[in-house]
C-alpha cells in the first residue's frame, strides 16, 4: 500500500501563508525515501519547525502512520500567526494530530525538550535577500534568508542541536547558495555527520536535503582534527551504498 | 473524498508523487557524488547509513473553566503544556506555567498504552497534577513512579489527564514574571516582546 502523505486538496491555505511548493515537495520525497528508516527509528518526539500550511508535518504523521504503533508525539512550530491556524486546519482535515506553538524558532520548548526530539524536519526560509527582509511580518517572511539565505538557517541549527536527542535525525532543506558544504562542516563541529539525502534541480533553484545525526566519529574527528584515513574500503562501501540501486530504489518502492 | 478535482497549485506538478517519478539518474547520481565528496573530506562518516519579579496577581490565578465534551479537534494538551516554559529574559524558573482557563474541552483519544510510557519519562508528574487539578480532574495521584505504568487504572487517568484534557481559550502565565502567553484556539503563543529576549 502506499504510504500516504497530505493531500493538496486537503490542504487549507492563507494569503499571508507558504503554500506548498518544490521545496516542500522535495521535502517530503526525501522522508518518504527514508521512511523504513524513519519506522525503525522509532522517533517518540518529532518537531517542524517553520511549519507554514502544515504540508511536512501532515506528511510526517501520516507517512510514518499507524504501522508504527509506538505512536509519536508531534509538535509543529511557526513564528507566523496565520501559519499555525492553517497547519492546525490542515492537520484536522488529515485526521492527524501534531500540536501547534506559534512561537520563534522553538522559543518556550527548548528547555523542557532539550536532548529529547528524535527528529525534527526544517524548510527554512532560505532565499538569498536584504537583510530587512528577514523575519518582517507578511509572506516575505517565509523564505527570505538575508544574507546567502543564512540569516534563519544559522539560528535554527544550534537551537535544534540542542533539541536533538542522542539517536535524533535533522533533515534540512537547503539552496546551493546557502553552502550546504559549509553548513555540514559546521554541524560536524558540534559532532554531526550529514549526508545529502535529495538533490533536485527545479527551474529556479537547486535544493539539497540534508540529513544530519550525531555521531561519534565525527565528535572524536572534529576534536582529533580530520585525517583523511578513510580510504580503502570506505570508498567500496561508500559507491556501493550509492549505487542506483540503493536508496532511490528503495525509495521508489514506495511510490 | 476529493474536496476537488485538481490541486489548488493547478499542474500535476503540485504532487510529490509524480514528481518523484520524475527524478532520475543523473540526480541520483549527483547526488551519490557529492555524498562521496561530503565522505572524503570527511563530513560523513558513516558510508552505510542512509540512509521582572511579581507574583501573579489574583486576577492572573488559574480559574477553572467550563469543561465542554468535544469531539474530533484537538486542542492544547496538557502533555504540550508540560513542555513549554517561559523564556522571558533573566527568567530562572520559568516551569511549569500557570494555566489560565477560559474554555476547556474534553476530547476522547485513542488510547495508547507504548506512547504513555515513552511519554511518562519526559513528563513532569508534580506539573501535570497540578495542570489537571485547575482544569478540573483531580483524579492523579501526587507522585508516580515507573513501576505505576503496570496498572492499568494509573494509565487510564494518566491518559486523560495527558490527552483528554484541552485547552481551547485561555493563557499560560509565567511562575515568575505574571506575563500571559496567550492561548487562542488551541494554539500557544509563545513568541517574545523585544525587550524580553
Ligand atoms: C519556506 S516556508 C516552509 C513552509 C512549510 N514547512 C513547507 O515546507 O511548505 C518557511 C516557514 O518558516 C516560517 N518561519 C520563518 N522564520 C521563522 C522563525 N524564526 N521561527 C519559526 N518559523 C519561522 C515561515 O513563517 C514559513 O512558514
Amino acid at each position: 500500500m502506499l504510504p500516504k502523505i497530505a493531500r493538496i486538496q486537503l490542504m487549507s491555505s492563507h494569503p499571508q501563508v507558504y503554500d506548498p511548493c518544490d521545496d516542500s515537495f522535495a521535502l517530503v520525497d526525501a522522508l518518504l525515501a527514508d521512511r523504513s528508516n524513519l519506522i525503525k527509528h522509532r522517533p517518540s518526539i518529532c518537531m517542524e519547525i517553520g511549519c507554514g500550511s502544515g504540508y511536512v508535518i501532515t506528511s510526517l504523521s501520516l507517512l510514518l502512520g499507524k504501522e508504527y504503533s509506538g505512536g509519536a508525539y508531534y509538535i509543529a512550530t511557526d513564528i507566523n500567526p496565520h501559519a499555525v491556524t492553517v497547519t492546525r486546519e490542515t492537520l484536522e482535515s488529515h485526521g492527524c494530530h501534531a500540536e501547534v506553538v506559534n512561537t520563534d524558532i522553538a522559543l518556550g520548548l527548548e528547555k523542557r525538550l532539550a536532548r529529547s526530539v528524535d527528529v525534527i524536519v526544517v524548510n527554512p526560509p532560505y532565499v538569498p535577500t536584504p537583510e530587512e527582509e528577514v523575519g518582517c511580518s507578511g509572506i516575505a517572511a517565509a523564505w527570505a534568508g538575508g544574507e546567502n539565505g543564512r540569516r534563519v538557517i544559522d539560528r535554527i541549527l544550534p537551537v535544534a542541536d540542542g533539541l536533538l536527542s542522542d539517536k535524533g535525525w535533522l533533515y534540512l532543506v537547503t539552496l546551493a547558495a546557502n553552502n550546504p558544504l559549509e553548513l555540514c562542516l559546521e554541524m560536524r563541529k558540534k559532532g554531526y555527520a550529514s549526508r545529502i539525502i535529495l538533490q533536485r534541480s527545479t527551474e529556479e533553484e537547486s535544493l539539497h536535503i540534508i540529513k544530519f545525526w550525531r555521531d561519534s566519529d565525527v565528535l572524536m574527528d572534529a576534536n582529533e582534527r580530520v585525517t583523511v584515513n578513510k580510504t580503502g574500503n570506505g570508498m567500496a562501501s561508500e559507491s556501493a551504498a550509492f549505487s542506483p540501486f540503493s536508496i532511490w530504489r528503495r525509495g521508489n518502492q514506495n511510490v | 473524498m476529493d474536496l476537488k478535482e485538481e490541486g489548488r497549485w493547478g499542474e500535476p506538478k503540485g504532487s510529490s508523487v509524480s514528481i518523484l517519478a520524475r527524478l532520475e539518474g543523473t540526480e541520483e547520481r549527483s547526488c551519490c557524488l557529492f555524498n562521496i565528496f561530503l565522505y572524503l573530506v570527511g563530513l560523513s562518516t558513516s558510508p552505510s547509513a542512509f540512509c521582572l519579579r511579581r507574583r501573579p496577581t489574583p486576577s492572573q490565578t488559574p480559574i477553572a473553566a467550563a469543561v465542554q465534551l468535544h469531539r474530533g479537534v484537538v486542542r492544547m494538551r496538557l502533555l504540550t503544556h508540560n513542555m513549554l516554559s517561559s523564556n522571558i529574559k533573566g527568567v530562572t524558573n520559568g516551569f511549569p506555567l500557570l494555566i489560565e482557563a477560559v474554555k476547556v474541552v474534553e476530547k476522547e483519544v485513542d488510547f495508547n498504552e507504548d506512547f504513555l510510557k515513552n511519554m511518562f519519562v519526559k513528563v513532569e508528574w508534580k506539573a501535570l497534577v497540578e495542570a489537571s487539578r485547575t482544569l478540573g480532574y483531580t483524579e492523579l495521584p501526587e507522585s508516580a513512579e515507573a513501576s505505576m505504568l503496570d496498572s492499568d487504572e494509573f494509565l487510564r487517568k494518566f491518559h486523560h489527564a495527558l490527552l483528554e484534557l484541552h485547552l481551547e481559550d485561555g493563557a499560560l502565565v509565567c511562575p515568575e514574571t505574571g506575563r500571559k502567553f496567550p492561548v487562542s484556539k488551541g494554539i500557544p503563543n509563545m513568541l517574545l516582546h523585544e525587550d524580553e529576549v
